[in-house]
């Protein structure tokens, strides 16, 4: 149990400065009010008590990974959509497409998972029901950077095609944000799963670690990816080389010749994929639902 | 006890001799705080609830009412017991509700139950609202918000403790001072080659190491009580 006192409530979210120092963004207790001293369990206690169940649970599956599935369907990847605007939050899709896990990788990616409803659907779905959710809303309004990653065997090309659809229209509704697609490798996609960070984070932290060999992924692990791409602006800026592997966006067409708006970097495959129009391969996407974020979340029924 | 007289005459009137008195008497508070082993509030936690009464009892005692540290060691117990109560009530825990005054037959007097009276829990929330908005004020100044800091400050208590060296050595170095207080920003390539430290550890860390410095600047006594207890920034 620990001990804080509260200073600032806004929206039902508290900020409570813990002894100790640590500044935490909790959910407001009925009756709270700034100044008051409150007791509060850390967010972060919840995880320890997950730790042991999910370490049961997880030799449970692959014991049954192993009997039913074989081994090598067990270890074959599965998709991964990494989106970073601060809230980290990664959506695991089955063989079909669909949401298997989402997961937030921080306080506020955590907060919006449990908040929005995305097992299950199919990741357009997905995507355009978090990015319209009212939780996503207050950071893609005042955030500078939104980066989607993704790793898949198979779809890669599809999935890469619908972000780069979505992100040219998201950036159209809040012009003050950079949008950025990435597709990751396969070591990048486990890596990241290992230090629990989103593979698009997990890759710009060893592009880094290719312009400054002191850098860990421990001492960025906590970090906003914007503030991560301007350390590497900064270290490039310095006349530092980038590892040819790990430069991302390079290697792309300049946005005014690939017709993406200025603020979007994503691969194009096919020559419409940019557009604000509607794709043809998802029928239940509505074009322009990013849009009607305030009607879009749980809270219009 | 005629010199503890005159500090808390001086605390009284002004934060700064109150933030030094609350410094002194510090092991007093752990001493308090450490009492109850059992307590389902980590002893940190306590520590810093015990700094926060022992403030608002130099700002309520009353001299002609008994000894004051009688009156603050109950003080500080009984805000103690309270919150594990509180604590207990919310998080569905269960509390032994025998207080450790009674087990070791050690009723408080009258006087000092008249001091308790006394201490009002409006009154130290009043305090540190208005220190927060003070605060919140500075911060601003400096373009950094509580908000900010929620994802800013390091989770690692190491990581706290060297941001709270730093910013100590921010407040203490009249040219970092100045510096910072001009500026408007942390000096951070001066403070880093001052504390021997990379500049990329206080430029990672530059929000929260804003946010230490201001309130150790300031006449807020309340909030540093929930400040890093370190025995580097206690020195």
């Amino acid at each position: 149990m620990n001990t804080g006192v509260v200073m600032q409530i806004e929206n039902g979210r508290a900020v409570v400065l813990g002894a100790g120092g640590q500044f935490l963004r909790l959910k407001a207790q009925t009756g709270w009010q700034v100044g008051d001293t409150v007791a509060f369990k850390k967010p972060v206690e919840k995880k320890k008590i997950w730790y042991g169940i999910t370490a049961v649970a997880a030799c449970f599956v692959l014991v049954l990974g192993l009997v039913y599935g074989g081994a090598p369907a067990f270890f074959q990847p599965s998709s991964v959509i990494g989106i970073d605007i601060n809230p980290s939050i990664e959506l695991r899709l089955d063989k079909e497409g669909a949401v298997a896990e989402a997961v937030g990788y921080n306080p506020e990616g955590e907060a919006i998972v449990q908040q929005v409803e995305l097992e299950g659907l199919p990741y357009q779905r997905a995507v355009v029901e978090l990015l319209s959710s009212p939780e996503m809303q207050p950071y893609l309004e005042q955030k500078e950077y939104i980066n989607f990653s993704v790793y898949s065997g198979e779809q890669t090309e599809e999935i890469l095609e619908f972000i780069g659809r979505t992100a040219a229209e998201l950036t159209a509704i809040h012009p003050q944000i950079k949008a950025a697609c990435e597709r990751v490798e396969e070591k990048v996609a486990k890596q990241a799963r290992q230090h629990g960070m989103t593979p698009g984070k997990m890759r710009a932290i060893m592009e880094l670690q290719g312009l400054d060999p002191n850098a860990t992924v421990d001492e960025y692990a906590d970090d906003e990816l914007g503030e991560i791409k301007r350390c590497i602006e900064a270290h490039k800026g310095k006349g530092g080389q980038a590892n040819s592997e790990q430069r991302i966006y390079q290697e792309q067409q300049p946005s005014s010749q690939s017709g993406q708006p200025d603020n979007v970097q994503c691969p194009q495959e096919s020559g419409n994929m940019h557009g604000m129009g509607k794709n043809q391969q998802e029928p239940d996407v509505p074009s322009g639902a990013m849009g009607q974020g305030k009607q879009h979340g749980r809270n219009s029924g | 006890m005629e010199e503890l007289a005159q500090r808390l005459r001086e605390a009284q009137q002004s934060p700064a001799a109150l933030n030094r008195l609350v410094g002194d008497y510090l092991p007093f508070v752990k001493k308090e705080a450490a009492r109850n082993t059992a307590s389902v509030i980590e002893y940190e936690d306590r520590v810093s609830l015990g700094m926060l009464v022992f403030s608002s009892c130099v700002h309520q005692y009353d001299f002609s009412k008994g000894n004051f540290i009688s009156f603050a060691s109950v003080c500080i117990r009984n805000r103690l017991m309270d919150e594990e109560k509180k604590a207990a009530r919310q998080w569905g825990r269960v509390v032994p509700l025998h207080p450790q005054a009674e087990e070791e037959g050690a009723a408080p007097d009258l006087e000092v139950q008249a001091s308790i009276e006394q201490y009002s829990r409006e009154r130290e929330q009043e305090l540190l609202a208005e220190e927060i908005r003070l605060v919140r004020e500075e911060l601003e100044k400096f373009n950094v918000s509580f908000e900010e800091l929620t994802r800013h400050s390091p989770k690692q208590e190491r990581s706290r403790c060297l941001c709270a060296r730093l910013a100590r050595r921010v407040v203490e170095d009249q040219a970092l001072r100045a510096a910072f207080f001009r500026q408007r920003c942390l000096p951070q390539a001066q403070l880093a080659q001052a504390e021997g430290v990379s500049v990329k550890t206080v430029e990672k860390h530059r929000r929260y190491i804003v946010a230490l410095a201001v309130i150790l600047t300031g006449e807020y006594p309340g909030i540093r009580a929930f400040l890093p207890q370190c025995k580097e920034v206690e020195g």
